[in-house]
């Protein structure tokens, strides 16, 4: 996947006028500089501008943001500077916003400049190293002298009303040899609307500067960072919110942390485009991708192997890196950072155990502390884990997944519930005095989907009204006997996991759809509900389904497995096909009996599925049949616990079609809490059981899916063993194919390089279990469930369609 | 098949967490630090944009 540009480097200059000994761009490995002309021309300055419109339109961005950067670009003088931001607001696509920056050192911003910033809407980032004696170490004129006091006074100037929304913030390089404090404090003097600090530059072959320390970049940094909290994080600091944002799993703010993958180009002054500007430091000529404005548009740079190197991720990581524990907040440092002769870049940071020392003691300094934000998780086991890496998982396995999932639908509906008021404080009062009740309700898997779609609403007027029916149902089972409103939706009132009730009136069933309150309360023997116009409804607990009370339907199975068929639920369509409506007395009969005969063959043949299923299957839905007799069913990542699926033709088929979607669901649990790949890895992979290519996440999946899909067929190859005919025949073929298509997918998952540890024990397992399937039951199926002959199995595909990306 | 209205918490069949967090000491977390720790969980932006990060020499 090609990742478009959205930041832009326009070097509108290529001299300074400071003599900085710690510049990358003057004073490292790269001399490009020399060759350059010294300011951008109007002719590059145009078709720059039309490369970025060109890129911005193609691939319809909706911002672009674009640094004007040395060099020292004030030294482009103001009609260059006006230039650049007149053509590009006049080419710019009218819908693409332009974040227009400017990167100076600030020694010659005076008002002149400001107010031309202030007309063109270009905002101003100041470089500073701290107080007069840091700045001086390195900042200065060519003739030694100081740059700071000209530098306070270009702050100065920002920090006046009438500039001071221009003022970006303090762009600070670390030197050891300063004092953190006194470097930090000088800063925030400067009422600065953001700060940063940047790691001086170096690499393998020109390491920092480290006075026989082990991590003192870590160190120093560290003392800042601990003031800074102290101080109570008067501004944002880039370097530290990043690790706080990547160790929660959100993106990086800045190119020097984290695997977001780089969506920057630099355009020199000469028209050429180079990587990362950073990579000056790591030897001649290393930015050069050899094209320029002129001749070369912006999707030939991305697809520039330096650019895409940049770009993938975890993969595009060493070996080290790969391994490391805190690679997702590090992401191996800033790429320059990694350069060695002979081995490239293909090397951890040379602030390698500075970063490992950083990110750990922040993550230890803002790791919450009180119990009640003991963080989500499965808590499964290694041997539970290890199972679920090939493939299956026991009853306690998948139970213990099951729990991880109860806690994540807990933490969710705490995060939308408070603001439903009296429903929510009723829950809430409920979950101390009856849990089990509550976990009762909480354990249907559309809770979780519907939660999450109230998260997704962005507007603050989620569909609140399904927790009053939440606590409602919780309050019935909890035998509780007070009154509780709940909606009436669509002439009825839903109570998930027990039923509907039709109590007429209007209302439609779509969300905020209004249809009155009804008032329920339970009792001993009954609940009562009384509808908005006033009358009221009985329902005995054993009372049976009639024309206005619809129970939720369970099937109970030998083995212990009780699975509900869901035909009620307003959230039940979760799944990528529409759902069936109620089921007929006719259609549930053939349900069960199919369920029957599909269970008994699960569990005499895929006894390692089928404990699995047992134990975490609670609901199947389901689903309208599909296109032309296609066999349709899916799982869906946010329903935990929910399959769908049309009633296939045969049993056999029916039990496939259950073990397929189960593998997605488990894996679905394991993903919610660990990673197994580099979850921003934007590469496309083949699958060999699609003609598109699928990101890494359907690979996993479907590899998954289509390892029980294999132990299917090799059983019912087994149960023909010796015979002949058309069934047997299309067995032995199915087996072939999706033995092939797993082993390959396999391959890719191993061979990709993104996979985590974890997701290389899976990668693993799921090849033993391939090679090696475990031996059917003593005493087990040498042939194959239902009538006495097999019954022909005819799916066109072998595997069905799912839900899940696979 | 169970077609009768079954109140019961299913207790026993109920997944069993070590550490059951009351819902209002959950809720005081707040939704956002909730919902940072399930980012695994949730579904990725939908705006079909790739979560980069900035240039590393300007602010
Ligand atoms: S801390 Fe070191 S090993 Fe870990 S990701 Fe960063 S550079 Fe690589």
């Amino acid at each position: 996947m090609l990742v478009p540009f959205a930041q832009f480097v326009l070097k509108v200059h290529s001299r300074c006028d400071l003599a900085c000994d710690h510049c990358y761009v003057y004073e490292h490995a790269d001399t490009s500089w020399r060759g350059r002309p010294r300011a951008i021309g109007e002719a590059v300055i145009d078709q720059a501008a039309h490369r970025i419109a060109e890129h911005a339109l193609a691939h319809r961005l909706p911002a672009v943001h674009v640094v004007l950067h040395g060099g020292e670009p004030l030294l482009a003088g103001p009609a260059r500077l006006r230039r650049v931001a007149e053509q590009l607001r006049a080419r710019l696509p009218a819908d693409c916003a332009l974040d227009l920056r400017i990167h100076t050192n600030g020694v010659r911003l005076d008002e002149e400049f400001c107010e031309l910033f202030r007309e063109l809407g270009i905002k101003v980032g100041i470089s500073l190293d701290g107080d007069r004696a840091a700045n001086d170490r390195h900042r200065r004129f060519a003739d030694g002298r100081s740059s700071h006091s000209r530098v306070l006074a270009a702050v100065e100037l920002l920090r006046t009303p009438r500039y001071r929304a221009l003022y970006a913030g303090l762009l600070c390089t670390i030197d050891i040899e300063n004092d953190p404090v006194a470097v930090l404090d000088a800063l925030l003097e400067l009422d600065p609307p953001k700060i940063d600090f940047l790691l001086p530059h170096a690499t393998w072959d020109a390491p920092p500067p480290r006075r026989g320390e082990e991590a003192p970049y870590a160190d120093w940094l560290l003392t800042v960072h601990r003031r800074w909290q102290r101080l109570g994080s008067p501004v944002p600091v880039r370097t530290f919110d990043s690790i706080v944002r990547t160790l929660g799993g959100r993106s990086s703010l800045t190119e020097s942390l984290g695997l977001d993958p780089a969506d920057l180009v630099v355009i020199e002054t000469d028209g050429t485009f180079e990587q990362a500007d950073s990579l000056k430091t790591a030897y001649d000529g290393a930015p050069a991708t050899g094209f320029d404005v002129f001749a070369n548009s912006l999707d030939e740079v991305a697809r520039h192997p330096g650019m895409m190197a940049r770009q993938s991720g975890l993969a595009g990581l060493s070996e080290q890196c790969r391994a490391c524990p805190v690679v997702r907040s590090c992401g191996g440092g800033l790429y320059a950072h990694r350069w060695r002769t002979g081995a490239g870049f293909d090397n951890p940071s040379v602030f390698c155990g500075d970063l490992m020392r950083l990110i750990t003691t922040i993550r230890d300094r803002v790791a919450p502390v009180q119990p009640a934000a003991a963080g989500p998780g499965t808590g499964l086991t290694e041997g539970q884990l290890d199972q679920l890496a090939r493939g299956y998982g026991d009853g306690a396995t998948v139970r213990a997944l099951a729990a991880g999932q109860l806690d994540l639908t807990r933490r969710l509906l705490a995060a939308v519930g408070p603001a439903a008021g009296p429903a929510w404080e009723l829950l809430a009062e409920l979950d101390t005095e009856a849990p089990a009740a509550v976990d009762a309700v909480l354990t249907h898997p559309y809770v979780r989907a519907w939660a999450v779609r109230c998260l997704g609403d962005g507007t603050g007027a989620a569909d609140l009204a399904p927790l009053a029916e939440i606590a409602a149902a919780a309050a019935l089972r909890a035998g509780r006997s007070t009154e509780v409103a709940v909606p009436v939706r669509g002439g009825a009132v839903h109570l998930p996991t027990l039923g509907r009730l039709l109590v007429g009136g209007g209302g439609t069933s779509r969300p905020k759809a209004g249809g009155g309150t009804a008032v329920l309360c339970g009792g001993a023997a009954a609940f009562t509900v009384r509808a908005p116009g006033g009358a009221e409804f009985r329902v005995a607990h054993d009372q049976p389904a009639d024309e206005r009370w619809l129970p939720v339907r369970r099937v109970e199975l030998p083995g212990g497995w009780t699975v509900a068929l869901e035909d009620l639920d307003p959230h039940r369509d979760s799944h990528q096909w529409p759902a069936e409506q109620r089921l007929t007395g006719a259609e549930l009969a053939d349900w069960t009996g199919s369920l029957r005969e599909a269970w008994e063959l699960a569990q005499r043949d895929l006894p390692q599925y089928a404990a699995g299923i047992a134990a975490g299957l609670n609901t199947i839905t389901p689903l309208r049949p599909g296109p032309s007799g296609r066999d349709v069913s899916a799982a869906a990542r946010q329903a935990f616990g929910a399959v769908g699926i049309a009633r296939p033709a045969t049993a056999p088929i029916l039990a496939l079609l259950l073990v397929h979607e189960f593998q997605h669901v488990k894996l679905g649990a394991v993903l919610d809490f660990h990673d197994l790949f580099d979850r921003a890895d934007p590469r496309l992979f083949d699958a060999p059981w699609r003609a598109d290519k699928r990101p890494l996440e359907g690979l996993f999946q479907g590899t998954y899916a289509h390892l029980a899909v294999t132990e299917f067929w090799a059983t019912r190859v087994r149960a023909y063993d010796g015979l002949r005919g058309e069934a047997a025949d299309h067995a032995r073929e199915q087996l072939a194919r999706w033995r092939g298509h797993t082993d390959r997918a396999i391959d890719t998952l191993l061979g990709c390089g993104a996979l985590t540890p974890l997701g290389e024990r899976f990668g693993h397992g799921m090849r033993a279990s391939l090679d090696r399937p475990p031996a059917p039951r003593a005493g087990g199926a040498a042939r194959p469930s239902g009538p006495a002959q097999p019954a022909p199995l005819p799916s066109p595909s072998g595997a069905p369609p799912s839900g899940l990306p696979a | 098949m169970t077609t009768v209205l079954t109140v019961e918490p299913a207790e026993h069949t109920g997944p069993q967490t070590d550490t059951r967090i009351p819902l209002d000491q959950l809720a005081a977390l707040g939704a956002a630090e909730l919902t940072a720790a399930l980012y695994r969980a949730l579904p990725g932006e939908e705006s079909g944009q790739v979560p980069v990060a900035a240039f590393n020499s300007s602010i």
